[in-house]
Order: C-alpha cells, then sequence, then structure tokens
C-alpha cells in the first residue's frame, strides 16, 4: 500500500533532513543528494542510516523515471 | 556549449540569451545543487527583465537533483548574502552588478554566505554545469517555495547602529532603477529621516544612467539634487545594491578609504582592539586611524574572497576595500552598502557638524585612483620594474603586485588577470606631490613596458 501523502509531506531524510524521493512501485525513499535508499517495508518508512543502502545508478535512474515518483516535503 | 566565456574568477557573468540562457541556467542549477552538499539552497534575483526565467530554470534545475529551494524572488546581493547566513544555507543571485541591460550574472555562496571562487568551487561547478548541459537531469522536482525575509533583514541591518539615535536627516538617494530602489524603502521606512530616492522604478534596461556608481558621470543626477535639495548626504546605489558610495552635503563624494575610516572608528568604539582589514589600495589615513583608535589594522590584497578568508582567520570586526566594498564580521562575513550607509547616518546623528566636516579628520592625502595602462606583457613589466626599485633601496613588498613606499608617498602596481592593463595607484602628501609622482612612475612604466 502506498504511503498517503500527508506522511509524505512530512518525512526527511535523517541525514541530512532534505528531500525523499518516494518510489512506491518500489517501496523506496531515495536521497539523490546522499545516494542512499530507504525501503518501506509494510508501509512504515524505515529511516534509519543504518538500515539504508547505496543506490547504483541503474537504480537511481529507475527511480527517476518512474512516473508514480515523488519528493516528500510540501507539494505545490 | 563554451562556458569558459561566462565562468569568471567569482561569478558566472554573460550576455542574455546568447551566453547565458535557460538551458545554461538549468545546467548551472544542477550543477550547484550537486556540488552545494546541502538539502536546500535559497535565491533571489534582481530587477532585470530575464532574471524571471533565468532564476527558475536555475531552480528546476536544482530541484531536478533533488534540492528543495528557497526562492527570496526581488533582492539586493547583501539580502541574499544575509538569506544564506542567516538560514545558513548556500545561495545564488541573479544579477550582473553594474553591467548593461543585456547582461545577467549568478553569483554563488554556500552555507554561511561563504564565498564560491575559482579557488573554492566554481572550477568543478563549471565542469558540472557542461555535463549536465550535454545530459540534463530527468524526473521529479524537488519543492519550491517563496519565502519573505524582509522583516528579518530590515532588523538585521538596524542591529548594526542605534537607530534610536537617528536625528532628522535629509537624504537624496540615487538607486539607478536598481535594486536600491527596492531596498531603500524598506530600510528607511520607520525611520525619522527625509529620503528622496532619485530613480526608484526598478527597471534593468537602466533608462536613466548606467547603475555604477564608480564612474563619476553616474554621479551628476545626484550631486545636482543634494545641491538643489540642501540634503545633508546623497547615497548612490548600485544595480544589485551591495555598493553604495556616500556624497557630502556640498556634493563632494566620500572616497572608498574615507568611508573605510569613518566606519573603523565607530567599529572600534563599539569592539574595542578589534582587528580591521584594509585592502592596500586603501589610503594610509585608514591604518593611521584604526591604530589611532586602539585596534589592530591588517593589510590585505584585493577582492572580496581574500577579505572574508582573512576575516575568518583573525576574527577582524570590519574590512573595507577602496572601490567601496565594505565587510562585517557580524554580516556574515559578506559586504553590505546599506550598513556602511546606517552607519555613516549614525556617525552623522551623534555630530551637529555637517558631513564634509566630520569627514575631513580621515581625509588626509591625495589619491590618483585607479590608472589603467595598456602595456604587452603586465607580469614582466612589474617585475622589471621592481627589481629597478630594489636595486635603488626602494622599500617594496608584493603581497598584491608591487607596492613601493618612499616614506612620504607610495604607488601600487598591480597586473591584470584578464586584459594586458597594469593598475596604478598612487598616494602623496598633496595634490601638487601627486602629481609629480605620478609623472615619476609614468617615467619608469614606459622605460620597463
Amino acid at each position: 500500500m502506498a504511503l498517503d501523502s500527508f506522511l509524505l509531506d512530512l518525512l526527511e531524510d535523517p541525514v541530512d533532513h532534505g528531500s525523499l524521493l518516494y518510489v512506491p512501485s518500489q517501496d523506496v525513499l531515495y536521497n539523490p543528494r546522499l545516494r542512499v535508499a530507504y525501503e518501506v517495508r509494510d508501509s512504515i518508512p524505515v529511516l534509519l542510516p543504518d538500515e539504508s543502502r547505496p543506490v547504483s545508478a541503474d537504480e537511481e535512474r529507475s527511480y527517476r523515471d518512474d512516473a508514480q515518483a515523488r519528493y516528500t516535503g510540501p507539494s505545490e | 556549449m563554451d562556458t569558459t566565456a561566462i565562468f569568471k574568477a567569482y561569478d558566472i557573468r554573460g550576455t542574455y540569451p546568447n551566453q547565458l540562457d535557460e538551458r545554461v541556467a538549468t545546467a548551472a542549477g544542477s550543477a550547484f545543487g550537486t556540488f552545494a552538499n546541502s538539502p536546500s539552497i535559497v535565491i533571489a534575483r534582481d530587477m532585470r527583465a530575464s532574471g524571471v526565467t533565468l532564476s527558475q530554470a536555475f531552480a528546476d534545475g536544482a530541484r531536478a537533483v533533488g534540492v528543495d529551494v528557497i526562492d527570496l524572488g526581488l533582492a539586493s546581493t547583501d539580502f541574499l548574502y544575509f538569506a544564506s547566513g542567516y538560514l545558513n544555507l548556500p545561495g545564488t543571485m541573479f544579477t550582473a552588478s553594474h553591467n548593461p541591460a543585456k547582461y545577467n550574472g549568478i553569483k554563488l555562496c554556500l552555507a554561511g554566505a561563504k564565498p564560491v571562487g575559482v579557488e573554492s568551487g566554481l572550477v568543478e561547478i563549471e565542469a558540472l554545469t557542461n555535463q549536465f548541459y550535454e545530459t540534463p537531469a530527468t524526473g521529479p522536482l524537488a519543492p519550491y517555495r517563496e519565502l519573505d525575509l524582509t522583516k528579518e533583514w530590515v532588523a538585521h541591518v538596524h542591529s548594526f547602529v542605534d537607530i534610536t539615535a537617528f536625528r532628522p536627516l535629509k537624504i537624496v538617494a540615487d538607486t539607478a532603477n536598481g535594486m536600491g530602489g527596492f531596498v531603500a524603502p524598506l530600510v528607511f521606512a520607520g525611520l525619522p529621516f527625509d529620503v528622496e530616492i532619485l530613480f526608484p522604478e526598478l527597471d534593468g534596461t537602466f533608462p536613466n544612467h548606467p547603475a555604477d556608481p564608480l564612474n563619476p558621470e553616474n554621479i551628476r543626477d545626484l550631486q545636482r539634487r543634494v545641491l538643489e535639495t540642501g540634503a545633508d548626504v546623497g547615497l548612490a546605489f548600485d544595480g544589485d545594491a551591495d555598493r553604495v558610495f556616500v556624497v557630502d552635503e556640498k556634493a563632494q563624494p566620500l572616497s572608498g578609504s574615507t568611508t573605510t575610516a569613518m566606519v573603523a572608528k565607530v567599529m572600534l568604539k563599539r569592539h574595542p582592539g578589534a582587528t580591521v582589514l584594509y585592502n592596500l589600495i586603501c589610503s594610509k589615513a585608514v591604518p593611521e586611524v584604526i591604530a589611532e583608535e586602539g585596534g589592530v589594522g591588517r593589510r590585505t590584497r584585493v577582492g572580496h574572497s581574500y577579505i572574508k578568508q582573512v576575516m575568518a582567520e583573525t576574527g577582524a570586526i570590519f574590512g573595507g576595500e577602496h572601490s567601496g566594498h565594505y565587510y562585517y564580521r557580524d554580516n556574515f562575513r559578506a559586504d553590505s552598502g546599506i550598513i556602511t550607509a546606517f552607519i555613516v547616518l549614525e556617525l552623522m546623528s551623534g555630530s551637529t557638524l555637517a558631513l564634509s566636516e566630520l569627514a575631513k579628520p580621515f581625509i588626509r592625502y591625495a589619491d590618483s585612483g585607479e590608472i589603467n595602462t595598456e602595456v604587452a606583457d603586465p607580469a614582466a613589466t612589474v617585475e622589471r620594474v621592481a627589481m629597478r626599485l630594489v636595486s635603488d633601496g626602494v622599500a617594496v613588498d608584493h603581497l598584491d603586485g608591487l607596492t613601493a613606499d618612499y616614506g612620504d608617498w607610495w604607488f601600487n602596481l598591480r597586473p591584470s588577470n584578464t586584459e594586458p592593463l597594469l593598475r596604478l595607484n598612487v598616494e602623496a602628501k598633496d595634490d601638487e606631490a601627486l602629481k609629480r609622482h605620478v609623472d615619476e612612475v609614468r617615467v619608469l612604466l614606459k622605460e620597463y613596458a
């Protein structure tokens, strides 16, 4: 189940406190500045630095190309 | 794309749209967003018409690499530096300062208004700009929001003076259709001044005169109006309102050195024993005043990145450049013309003397201003002149170009980095001696060019 937009407006990266790219089809929240991804498990975003993982260029491209992807933080 | 034409030593500047267009701005936004190592950046622009689409394109470029953009909208360059310091975020200002209407440009700083230049990131940003120009960042855009920080900025400017001590003064401000027309009404509101603004309409085509007060032609309107209205003081702003030049009640301009010395005195009263910086083009009156006021003077090279660096190393409270840039430690070490103007107004408020009388003790020598001479090989000429002077037993130093100190007069010779030019500054005890010494140096230059 996708995260709701109210929650997405509030979520930020636990390390640099910036916006995250949410990719619902892959259940990840991606930080493009630090190039790390956080998993969304059972609709719970696991925003723990210890559980983040590095992201390959191919994965990053798949996140950016996903039509459903959006950034967290206040939407326009 | 040829970025070498638009990436300068301290900023990006070019003609719109043939050198600097929206595609370049988008690429530069992605480049800066990647380089700046921050989840957000703050941006602003001056009144140039092209700034609207260029700053939006830059914002989109940064957002495409996952960086939130906070947009101040219209602002002066010193306002943007304040926002970068206040929010502790990297900043981007769209302005070409006093350059003609066809130009626009981008000034960048890191969080805390830290300067970005060729030695501090601009080369990397240029390489990234080229990459993103060829392969733009794609995908969703990070959040964008507008933010009004004018109240906070005005309070910050006022914090440098005691606004309750101001007395009613008649001020004429020539904002030359630049950003001074935006900021002057904000900072003067509610104060006991009678302010008349010349050319307040924001218009990047500069229909009245160029917004470059360093050129005496461009302060003629201000001088005339000061005399016509019997104003106490005149202020001339440049295009992005980060520089302000002061003219007294007789319409005589105060040099950057005189203003530096006056502000140094005020700052040292407030911060006894503090360090004050002055660049090596400044009059000898500046270190003399600093010493008389119990401060520690420190001579620096020309250029804002050097001043800011030495300010960080020494904890200096204030620094002045003869060219009209004034830096304050408590302004995130950035320069501000409007803070300087306020300090001069405070000094005037504390005295019954006219500004020309107040300034007199700080005007001690005659200076030539910057004299540009074309030579084939500037660096080699400086080297040959230096060798001759050393063999003559003259005291020379190489802090920036060549400075020769003869005791009762001195000169500095700096090669231009970009043109086959030598920049000469001479100071002597009076006009007659100055004229003689300028001729002497010219003969030297002819001999060794």
